[in-house]
């Protein structure tokens, strides 16, 4: 770590004018509107004119604070907080002022992960549960206040971090609109409890793994990456730069895209001049393998009658490598990188009976592109009605709209490389002072499971490092998604999908590592929605535990927790901790356990409750060995406790893992 | 199965049971004088009597007669019930011709089985210091007395590719505990069954059914196996053997004793075991010399295989005579009859036996005698070969005086390699194929009333030890299944054993403990006996086996008879990692401490990248805090995992801690099936 300082200053060079050292300026993660936390002593840090003093005065107490600057113009102090409270001001000086006003004091959350972190209040195509109902009434929420960190990433870590709205916000309808929704819900549950001010950081990235969120000095214990943290050593010192200027360009020059107009997704555009193309298929196989930079699809549909008012599901397989859709103009999703599925929601208010017309403008950044993904994962229907799908393969319109010679390379998709998020969004947040952290991410590791066991605690310990302190860590298990659970049997031999592995190792993490805690949200997933717009769930159980575990209050805060088993004749009896019962969500017998004999073939089981303990038998297995409770990508699963809240899937076998990427 | 199984029976019943049986009853081989019958309960008795007519069970403890109806094929079956312990008791058998059997108690019948380590008989000789008996062998012995109620029976090693119906059984059946009984019977067995007899005060059965090296699936039914695929091969070539009693030990030997009929036919010094080649007064000056000890194919051609005859004359002194001798002659290869002027005093097959036998006192006459020993070599090399200073006459007891028998003797080929035909080639795959043990072993005890079963094996499935983990349970519900009801099962964890752990290691017998251990945690009515504390590094069969048996005595009578005792040590329950120590908790871990009062040995800690480290370990309460220096960000813990770890960990009342380990990350040999 230490051999990458000069680093720093290299980029404070690069990014700190001159005319800076002679005035405070703060590190831009502390602005107007924020919170600091609470009874300690929070860190502040900037820069100023070197061999200066800054003096801090903060309007809850009579004292000046003043810290000595550095010969390279750094400085930091450590202020003492009072009890929750404020508003308040903050004024530094070097002799001349810079006043922080409306700040408030109370408790200050990071919330991090992937795209079940990022979905914002206002959803990704659709609204999250009670969506208006918050936007409406940010009013009831002064004390709530929100730092959202701008997605970058770096191969070196940074000292800023990119952050909009410049700065904390209070909650309007326009700042919390984009604002996480799961972090949102966990704020205002732990704001309603507590009765404090509440800060929440948001700074997560879609589609990402777990190690681009690790420090390279930690993954360097792990074997595996030794030769992606190696590549990560070569790779040339402005890459951020360089990436972020080629999107740049490539918008700045974009006919079809210019001042964000959009005029190539309208349902009445002329499409003359407009080339075929059959989809799936790479664009280059048309335009050559040089072929890079942004281009257009669209596809005329005819929407049934009895489909008008209807939400419709979207679905695009994967697109390489980034997309905008529209349907008749309105924009109903976005993704980047080539990885994920494209599924979006179409709410029922645009969907109106005849023509209709997709739109899709892709970015093509290196190599090969297009709406590339499986023929059968491209379709669109009535949201729920999977019988009756109108596919999306074959012909297609395209048009080129921005060519462009140089391919961005390395590829963006590298933000998923080791380290690199690490870098540009948590390094730069590292020292403020916060209470705790929630987590949710793990579905882009699913593919590579067996390293997630390693990696989850590796990246805790890592954070908790760098910020001194063993602060709480709450992790959401993944939800649900694709089809429901059917079979009745399930075949040994066939890979398995690895979310069931991530969710395990999300478990067994919060189980066995200090001041961790578990949010299920198995229930509450949906088939056709990688992005479940139940979030309100979501930040409320990642608000119980904090209230339960970090606070002290008396509530429930995990469902059932498996605890252990016993292998009885023809029946495997397993055992959960509970302090609030146990019992099935709809008063039925327990669903979604398979049990399985020596043969490891697994079989829908007959369940039923006994006191704290659940029975489980199949006549096809009569001397079983194992039990799998809600072991699949979208299982069936009741199991929950008095108070509502689910058992996490689990399974009483260690067989190796035969996972599907 | 059944079909099989019926076949089997009636080929078996004409095999073994004369004519005459078939007028009188017949109890099974496992039903005799002296045994002990499960306590309260409901046993059966079955046996053979005259086909279509009716036996009559008469306990002497009850004034009920029980009938049981005998089948076309002779065969009957009684249930009755039984009293509270006690005895001794009778029970007379009829169908018309009356059959007692005697001295028969009631009170707590317990199978043991498992390999060596359960075989190891009380007396058992030390492979390197020649010690004879277990740990308390003697002291045992001498206070047989104490122990009237202790009742043994011990199955003989057989095999079969079908289920049997009798066992073959020592000493003709149940006995009480003698020095000749007990020598042989299974130390762990005896030592279990007297501490439960010490402390239940009433009597006890064991019912001994081992055989040294053998696997588990050996032990398993056909049934249960075919649920588990590793086996389908194994057990395809069973099926294509021919449908009948497959007895391959017994059709060996036969065929053995049929070369050795012949060989001696062939022999002209030997006449229906009598010779006239062994007296003083045969003239053997034609004889060839031989420097003995040596091997005689050095003289006789690389592939001499037959009969030879050895003579050395010695000069007995005047005060030898009426005094009992001790002959040695080291070893012999292949097999041996030895003669003092004429007059056999030994007769031994076995290549590497030490031959010492006695000449009685009787036959000691001053002046020149003549040892005269017959060689019949099998195969291989053969002869008086073993070392020469073991070769040697005495008188018995006197060490300092003896005549030196290394060195000249006369030789004479009695049965030249042309007269000998070739010798029977063992088709037997011996008893480590899958369902051959249980067939043989178990099946012909199914139903006798037992309590619950202990079991010590597992060296023989190390390499296999993430299958055993699957095959010991499947074991355990295949045996219940067959008795009717789930006994309790203790299993002895196996011991310490090879190379004092000096790293990290991927030892395949760690992974086999933890199946152990992971069965008798998982699987209802199930205990585990720990031993890692008291293995031996250079003997795989350890010599304390009183407190293996006395472990598994605790495992029962905590479990099983409802006794307020302490019966495990501590058994690792979860962990949690904080900062760079990661906290061990335990169960069962009440005034958790150390053997030899020092800090906790062998924990190893491991980081992100799996290198274990050896940790330091301390003491807290009823946890222990593992960390290392050289490991910063901790994530997993092992305790006692290599194949001899010095483990010292132990709770109040100082029983071990089963080793462990909080991953799960690949086995590296224990994964391998």
């Amino acid at each position: 770590m230490k051999k990458i300082l000069p680093a720093f200053l290299t980029l404070f060079a690069l990014l700190a004018p001159a005319e800076l050292f002679s005035k405070v300026v703060l590190a831009p993660i502390f602005s107007d509107n924020m919170v600091l936390q609470r009874n300690t002593d929070a860190k502040i840090w900037g820069k100023a004119g070197p061999g200066s003093e800054v003096s801090v005065k903060p309007s809850w107490s009579s004292g000046t604070y003043t810290a000595p600057v550095r010969p390279d113009g750094s400085w930091s102090i450590l202020l003492p907080t009072p009890d929750a409270g404020g508003p308040y001001s903050i004024i530094f000086s070097d002799g001349e002022e810079l006043r922080l006003e409306n700040v408030l004091i109370g408790e200050v959350w990071l919330c991090g992960g992937q795209s079940n972190m990022v979905m914002p209040m206002e959803g990704l195509g659709r609204g999250v549960v009670r969506m208006e109902e918050e936007l409406s009434n940010t009013d009831k929420v002064p004390g709530i206040r929100l730092l959202l960190v701008n997605k970058a990433f770096s191969h070196l870590p940074q000292e800023n971090a990119s952050v909009a709205n410049g700065g904390w916000t209070v909650c309007t309808r326009e700042t919390l609109s984009p604002f996480s929704a799961a972090a949102y819900y966990f704020g205002k549950h732990l704001y309603d409890a507590l009765g404090v001010p509440v800060g929440l950081i948001e700074s997560c990235w879609g589609g990402t793994r777990s190690e681009a969120w690790t420090s390279k000095e930690a993954l360097s214990e792990v074997p595996a990456f030794e030769d992606e943290l190696s590549i990560v050593d070569n790779l040339p010192e402005d890459l951020g730069k360089k990436v972020a200027e080629w999107h740049e360009t490539l918008d700045a020059e974009d006919p079809s895209w210019k001042g964000g107009t959009r005029n190539w997704a309208g349902k009445d555009l002329d499409e003359f001049g407009w080339r075929e193309i059959l989809t799936p298929n790479k664009i280059e196989i048309i335009e050559g393998l040089n072929f890079h930079g942004s281009l257009w699809y669209r596809k005329t549909i005819d929407i049934p009658k009895d489909w008008a008012g209807k939400d419709l599901t979207l679905s695009l397989s994967t697109i390489d490598d980034n997309d905008w859709t529209f349907f008749n103009g309105v924009l109903v999703g976005h993704t980047d990188g080539n990885v994920a599925k494209r599924v979006y929601t179409i709410p029922r208010s645009l969907v109106k009976k005849g023509k209709a017309v997709i739109a899709v403008r892709v970015v093509e950044e290196c190599w090969s592109g297009g709406l590339v993904g499986e023929p059968d994962e491209i379709f669109i229907q009535v949201k729920g009605k999977d019988g009756n799908r109108i596919p999306l393969t074959g012909m297609w319109k395209y048009k080129v709209s921005m060519p462009k010679r140089a391919c961005l390379d390395p590829k963006p998709d590298e933000l998923n490389f080791p380290t690199l998020l690490y870098n540009a969004m948590i390094h730069p947040l590292v020292g403020y002072s916060i209470r705790g952290t929630i987590w949710y991410q793990g579905e882009s590791n699913a593919d590579r499971t067996e390293l997630y066991g390693t990696l989850l605690p590796l990246m805790i310990q890592d954070w908790r490092k760098a910020w001194g302190y063993t602060f709480p860590f709450y992790i959401t298990q993944i939800s649900s998604f694709t089809d429901p659970q059917v079979s009745e049997s399930i075949d040994p031999k066939q890979p398995e999908t690895g979310w069931p592995f991530v969710r395990e190792t999300q478990l067994e993490t919060s189980k066995h590592m200090k001041n961790c805690g578990l949010a299920v949200t198995i229930d509450i997933g949906e088939a056709d929605d990688i992005h479940p717009i139940n979030k309100y769930d979501v930040g409320k159980r990642l608000a119980l535990q904090a209230l339960a575990k970090t606070y002290g209050k008396d509530v429930v805060c995990d469902g059932p927790v498996y605890s252990g088993y016993v292998i009885k004749d023809g029946a495997i009896e397993i055992s959960f901790d509970t302090d609030d019962g146990l019992r099935t969500s709809d008063g039925k017998d327990p669903i979604g356990f398979y049990i399985a004999g020596v043969d490891h073939v697994f079989h829908k089981a007959e369940s039923r409750l006994s006191g704290n303990k659940v029975i489980v038998s199949s006549p096809k297995v009569k001397a079983p060995i194992a039990v799998r409770y809600a072991w699949a990508k979208n299982p069936l699963n009741n199991l929950v406790n008095d108070s509502g809240l689910p058992a996490s899937p689990f399974r009483t076998d260690n067989w190796p893992q035969v996972t599907r990427r | 199965m059944k079909k099989t199984l019926f076949i089997a029976i009636i080929v078996l019943g004409a095999l073994l049971v004369p004519g005459r049986l078939s007028s009188k009853v017949v109890p099974e081989t496992i039903f005799t004088d002296n045994m002990v019958l499960q306590r309260n309960s409901t046993v059966q008795i079955w046996g053979k009597a005259t086909p279509l007519s009716r036996v009559s069970v008469k306990p002497s403890w009850t004034t009920e007669t029980y009938w049981a109806p005998v089948g076309k094929n002779g065969k009957w079956g009684a249930q009755f019930p039984t009293p509270d312990a006690g005895g001794p008791y009778t029970i007379t058998l009829s169908d018309g011709e009356e059959l007692t059997l005697k001295n028969i108690l009631i009170g707590e019948v317990w199978v043991c089985s498992g390999q060596s380590n359960m075989e190891m008989p009380m007396g058992a000789q030390g492979s390197k210091d020649g010690k004879v008996g277990v740990d308390g062998f003697k002291e045992e012995i001498a206070s047989l007395d104490k122990v009237p109620g202790l009742r043994l029976i011990n199955l003989n090693k057989v095999t079969s590719n079908v289920p049997l119906e009798s066992a073959s059984v020592t000493n003709g059946g149940w006995t009480v505990c003698t020095e000749e009984t007990v020598t042989p019977f299974s130390a762990t067995a005896y030592f279990f069954g007297k501490y439960l007899y010490e402390n239940l005060g009433i009597p006890v059965g064991l019912i001994e059914t081992c055989w040294g090296g053998t696997i588990a699936e050996a032990w398993t039914s056909k049934e249960s196996l075919s649920n588990m695929h590793d086996f389908d091969k194994s057990l395809a070539a069973l099926d294509d053997l021919p449908e009948r009693v497959k007895n391959w030990e017994a059709d060996h030997q036969r065929a053995i004793d049929q070369w050795k009929v012949t060989v001696n036919g062939a022999d002209p010094s030997w006449k229906n075991g009598k010779t006239n080649w062994a007296t003083k007064d045969v003239y053997d000056a034609s004889w060839g010399n031989i420097e003995n000890p040596c091997k005689m194919q050095t003289l006789l051609g690389e592939d001499f295989d037959g009969a030879v005859w050895f003579r050395k004359v010695v000069d007995i002194p005047r005060s030898w005579a009426g005094k009992d001798l001790t002959l040695s002659l080291s070893t012999i290869d292949d097999e041996d009859w030895t003669f003092f002027n004429g007059v056999q005093v030994g007769n031994i097959d076995g290549y590497d036996t030490d031959r010492v036998y006695t000449v009685p006192g009787s036959k000691v006459k001053a002046g020149k005698a003549v040892i005269a020993v017959r060689v019949i070599d099998y195969q291989g090399t053969g002869g008086i070969w073993g070392e020469p200073d073991k070769m040697f006459l005495q008188v018995k007891g006197h060490d300092s005086t003896r005549i030196l028998l290394a060195g000249t003797w006369k030789y004479k080929v009695s049965v030249p390699k042309e007269e000998v035909p070739e010798l029977p080639v063992k088709l037997d795959p011996g008893p480590n194929f899958p369902t051959l043990l249980y067939n043989a072993m178990i099946n012909p005890i199914v139903g006798y009333g037992i309590r619950g079963a202990i079991w010590y094996q597992g060296e023989s499935n190390a390499e296999r030890a993430a299958q055993y983990r699957e095959l010991l349970p499947l074991m355990i519900r295949d045996w219940r299944k067959a008795w009717g009801y789930s006994f309790p099962f203790y299993i002895v964890q196996i011991a310490n054993f090879m190379d004092a752990q000096t790293g990290p290691e991927e030892s395949s017998w760690a992974f086999l403990r933890d199946a152990q251990k992971e069965t008798a945690q998982q699987l209802e009515n199930a205990g585990l006996a720990v031993t890692i504390d008291i293995g031996e590094a250079e003997d795989i069969h350890p010599r304390n086996k009183y407190d293996v048996g006395k472990r598994l005595a605790l495992q029962a009578l905590a479990k099983t008879y409802g006794k307020k005792v302490v019966y495990d040590g501590p058994m690792y329950h979860t962990y949690k990692i904080k900062g760079n120590e990661i906290e061990i908790l335990f169960h069962s871990a009440e005034g958790l401490t150390t053997s030899d009062g020092k800090a906790p040995e062998s924990f190893w800690i491991a980081g992100s990248d799996h290198i274990f480290h050896k940790a330091e370990a301390k003491i807290s309460g009823k946890k222990v805090i593992v960390s290392s220096p050289e490991v910063e960000f901790p994530v997993a813990v092992r305790y006692g995992w290599a194949n001899n770890p010095y483990c010292n960990l132990v709770n109040g009342v100082g029983l071990p801690a089963s080793p462990f380990r909080t991953d799960d990350w690949q086995q590296v040999r224990g994964g391998t099936k």
